[in-house]
């Protein structure tokens, strides 16, 4: 049998969705090959290991309605990748984890094996904190030449995933469905950038539509892919966490950003630092765990010097990157509310500040106010 | 023998005369309506030959023709039972008087003869008086209202029989002067006064420049947090209603039956606060004869939208060109009918479904929902927008302070001299106030120096703030001029208009 033949059984047998993708590989490897799944009875089927009668049935409807070469061709002319656990594309890292998936399905490109890699994930519904910290983080490391993986997900993913691009960097996204398909829809325009500067990959066929069972899975890719992993931001329980028990599984060291114990948005983060994970607070510090000899040029940070008047100056400073209301701005400042409000257009103008509900504004950028 | 008096009808909120003709002759006993009449018109033949036989006239055994004209405009209403009564009755000799030329007699007729109210009285009897009647007979349940216009002769009516011996001239009634005790100043204020608004600093200056420029608004702001009682305050710094706003707005409450109980005309801007399952209809007015909506309620005074995200889109969509015309025109098989609607648009919202965002420790919200909840209310309609200002939840330390704040008093104060700034700059360009400037006037109205035209430019740019959004800043920034008493805009004056904006929702 040649490559293509075998390619066009196994691309059947990875498009089989199922919720425990890490049995894909292993049912192909007691069969001997997926041509012969793709060929035994209901009786032989069953016979093998994992393979429950539903399953079973599962599989025979899967191939009737199944054309093998023309689903091959349809792959291939919608631009989409499709690499085997045994191709030498497969990603290194990915295929020495516990679990790793039958096959990958890959719009743009596979992440490089000669660049370090690191996961950054966190909350979708994220605070201004966690969407500054995800966007320096990413853009720093990206900045160092190293891939963001994440989920494009809403929140910390896409954000972290959006700013590795805009600093220039590469960046892949690992998918709860199929390939083509890009959820959330409001990441249309990283979805697009992404196939251009790095790559949306899947362990699932192109007809999986996103599903909430899917997603758990899919994280385990993410750290698998990653040499580290990055939290930014996390509630207690949340798929965040998931990802970061699955992360351990792999070996893959953890480290997280931490954040105030109050703030119900960093209890995961901060209870993973109390378990042993590493704290980091720079980009930098990251680099040194990837590796020991990094130098770093540029280790003192130069904040940006900005003119600010007294008022200005005096209201920046009690902005935070948590939001805080106008009447508490103008309470702790001791200014009158008309200056306040003088002040943060002004700071809005700048640049430094931001309305994030009506009334409510965060801090956006570091600056040194002279 | 043939007779007939004038009676009154109402065309939306307009009246327009009608001649009652009656007669009876010799024939096959009978009693016909004629004149383009509906239902409840055409059920005053019972009402009318009850009455008259229950206050002891004899109803005449003979063929009776009553003719309501003009006959191609259709008749509704119960108002003309009175009227065909009279004219029966002189017809039958009963009244031998002739019935002056200069009186009209509106009122419905209960089966045993008296007189009872019917709506719309104020409308008819204004456009009675510019037509030259002197006199107005009406139901004495609604002498109060018909008095509201002055110039012209009230005469309250109980019963039948009363207004037959009053027409033979056999007992006088005296024409009621309408209640004149209590100065114009003395108004009914309920509850609502500033004064009693704790806090909500940044809510409380919206709300004035709001006023001060008949700028719609929005509030945004967690559940409880006071949104509906600032929106209540409204009429209370917006400056009383003039005597032909009052008469204005009177009539329309007139005619949709909501004067019976007052005494005086309104003085008191209306507020109006439809909950939010209404529909786009009682909205906009509407139904067989139109009857004016909540937009035309809230004529001169608040339209008021609390949980505005919640209203249906179409209902909130219909807004969209009475708030551009001022006025709403309603078209049904009857003929098309136009109902005044120049309101200020006030709506109140929750930051997000659950109402705690952007405190992200309560908040359950994801970012979608708060998109999709935002995205309920339109970009048109918010365009249309001019401020939005966030209502904080009030600490308990605030709440539990007596002090009282600035009144709706001295607020008023200021927002009408800034109304009167605007009125003589405006003077002769068809427009009252900074809200209603378009594009053109912006550029003639909204002065500012060269200097500061720049940095608005830079800012704007910066900021992101689309060129639709150029416009609403420049007349928010107009009126925050107008309450300082500056001719000119300042820098200050855009940086708190641009903090007015609604960007942030769009």
């Amino acid at each position: 049998m040649d490559n293509t033949e075998q390619m066009k059984y196994d691309y059947w047998w990875a498009g089989m969705d199922r919720a425990y993708p890490g049995s894909v590989k292993k049912t192909a490897l007691s069969a001997g090959g997926t041509k012969h799944l793709y060929e035994m009875d209901r009786e032989e089927l069953i016979n093998l290991e994992g393979i429950s009668e539903k399953y079973a049935d599962d599989i025979i409807k899967k191939r009737q309605n199944w054309n093998l070469d023309a689903e091959y061709e349809k792959l291939l002319s919608m631009g989409i990748d499709f690499i085997p656990y045994y191709d030498v594309r497969y990603p290194e890292r990915l295929k020495m984890t516990q679990g790793h998936p039958f096959g990958l399905f890959c719009k743009g490109s596979l992440p490089p094996g000669d660049v370090y890699c690191v996961a950054v994930i966190g909350a979708r519904n994220c605070s201004e904190y966690g969407r500054m910290m995800a966007r320096r983080f990413a853009s720093d490391l990206a900045g160092y030449g190293v891939t963001i993986v994440s989920g494009m997900a809403y929140g910390i993913d896409g954000i972290s995933q959006e700013a590795a691009l805009n600093a220039g960097g590469r960046s892949y996204a690992v998918l709860g469905c199929g390939v083509n398909t890009c959820y959330p829809a409001s990441n249309r325009v990283l979805y697009e950038r992404l196939k251009e500067n790095g790559g949306v990959l899947s362990e699932y066929g192109i007809y999986t539509k996103p599903s909430a069972r899917l997603f758990p899975a899919r994280n385990r890719i993410i750290s698998g892919l990653a040499d580290i992993l990055l939290v930014v931001e996390a509630r207690e329980k949340s798929g965040t966490m998931i990802t970061v028990d699955m992360a351990l599984e792999q070996g893959r060291e953890v480290t997280v950003i931490p954040g105030r114990i109050t703030d119900p948005l960093s209890t995961g983060c901060n209870r993973l630092i109390k378990q042993g994970a590493t704290p980091v607070m720079s980009a930098e510090d990251i680099m040194y765990m990837l590796d020991e000899s990094f130098d770093n040029n540029r280790k003192t940070v130069k904040l940006p010097k900005v003119k600010l008047d007294k008022n200005e100056k005096k209201v920046y400073e009690l902005l935070e990157p948590y939001a805080r209301s106008i009447g508490d701005l103008s309470e702790a400042s001791g200014l009158e509310l008309k200056d306040v409000i003088c002040s943060l257009v002004e700071l809005g103008i700048k640049g430094l500040a931001a309305e994030t509900g009506k009334g409510y504004y965060v801090r956006t950028r570091e600056c040194l106010a002279v | 023998m043939l007779s007939s008096v004038l009676s009154f009808g109402i065309h939306g909120i307009e009246g327009f005369c009608v001649k009652v003709e009656a007669d009876i002759s010799d024939g096959m006993p009978m009693f016909e309506l004629v004149g383009y009449l509906s239902g409840e018109v055409r059920e005053a033949r019972e009402r009318v030959r009850t009455a008259l036989k229950n206050k002891g006239f004899t109803f005449p055994v003979k063929r009776i023709t009553v003719n309501l004209s003009p006959g191609n405009i259709r008749k509704q209403g119960t108002g003309y039972d009175l009227p065909m009564a009279v004219a029966i009755l002189s017809a039958m000799g009963e009244i031998r008087q002739e019935i002056p030329g200069d009186t009209i007699i509106l009122g419905e007729l209960m089966l045993n003869g008296d007189v009872t109210g019917i709506n719309g009285i104020l409308p008819m009897v204004i456009k009675a008086r510019s037509m030259g009647i002197k006199r107005c007979i009406i139901p004495y349940e609604n002498r109060d209202e018909g008095a509201m216009a002055d110039d012209v002769e009230i005469i309250g009516v109980h019963d039948i029989r009363e207004i037959a011996l009053y027409l033979n001239g056999e007992y006088e009634i005296e024409p009621y002067k309408g209640v004149r005790s209590g100065s114009d100043e003395e108004t009914s204020y309920n509850a609502c006064d500033l004064k009693y608004v704790k806090g909500q600093k940044v809510a409380r200056r919206g709300l004035e420049i709001a006023a001060s420029g008949m700028h719609n608004m929005l509030m945004v702001g967690a559940p409880g947090a006071g949104k509906s009682m600032l929106a209540k305050c409204i009429p209370t710094i917006l400056p009383p209603l003039t005597k032909e706003e009052a008469l204005e707005v009177s009539s329309i409450y007139s005619v949709a039956g909501l004067l019976k109980s007052s005494k005086r005309l309104m003085r008191e801007r209306p507020f109006v606060s439809p909950h939010h399952t209404v529909t786009d209809v009682a909205m906009t007015g509407g139904g067989v004869y139109p009857r004016p909506g909540n937009i035309s309620l809230a004529h001169r005074g608040v339209l008021f939208l609390d949980e505005m995200a919640e209203f249906s889109r179409y209902t909130l969509e219909v807004l969209r060109q009475p708030l551009e015309d001022r006025s709403i025109t309603v078209a049904r098989n009857q003929g098309t009918y136009v109902f005044p609607a120049d309101f200020m648009l006030v709506g109140a919202m929750n930051p997000c479904p659950c109402g705690a965002y952007p405190d992200l420790s309560k908040c359950t919200c994801t970012e979608p929902q708060r998109k999709r909840y935002l995205n309920r209310l339109s970009r048109p309609l918010l365009d249309r927008m001019d401020i939005c200002v966030d209502v904080e939840r009030l600490s308990y330390e605030c709440m539990l302070d007596d002090a009282l704040s600035e009144s709706s008093a001295d607020v008023r104060k200021r927002v009408m001299e800034a109304h009167e700034r605007q009125k003589i700059r405006f003077e002769g360009s068809g427009i009252l106030f900074n809200s209603q400037m378009g594009a053109e006037e912006t550029g003639r109205f909204c002065r500012m120096s060269d200097d500061i035209r720049k940095w608005f430019m830079d800012a704007l740019e910066r900021l992101d703030i689309s060129a639709r959004s150029y416009n609403k800043i420049l007349k928010v920034a107009r009126t925050i001029a107008d309450i300082a008493g500056s001719d000119e805009i300042e820098r200050e004056h855009l940086k708190e208009a641009m903090f007015l904006n609604n960007s942030y929702i769009i």
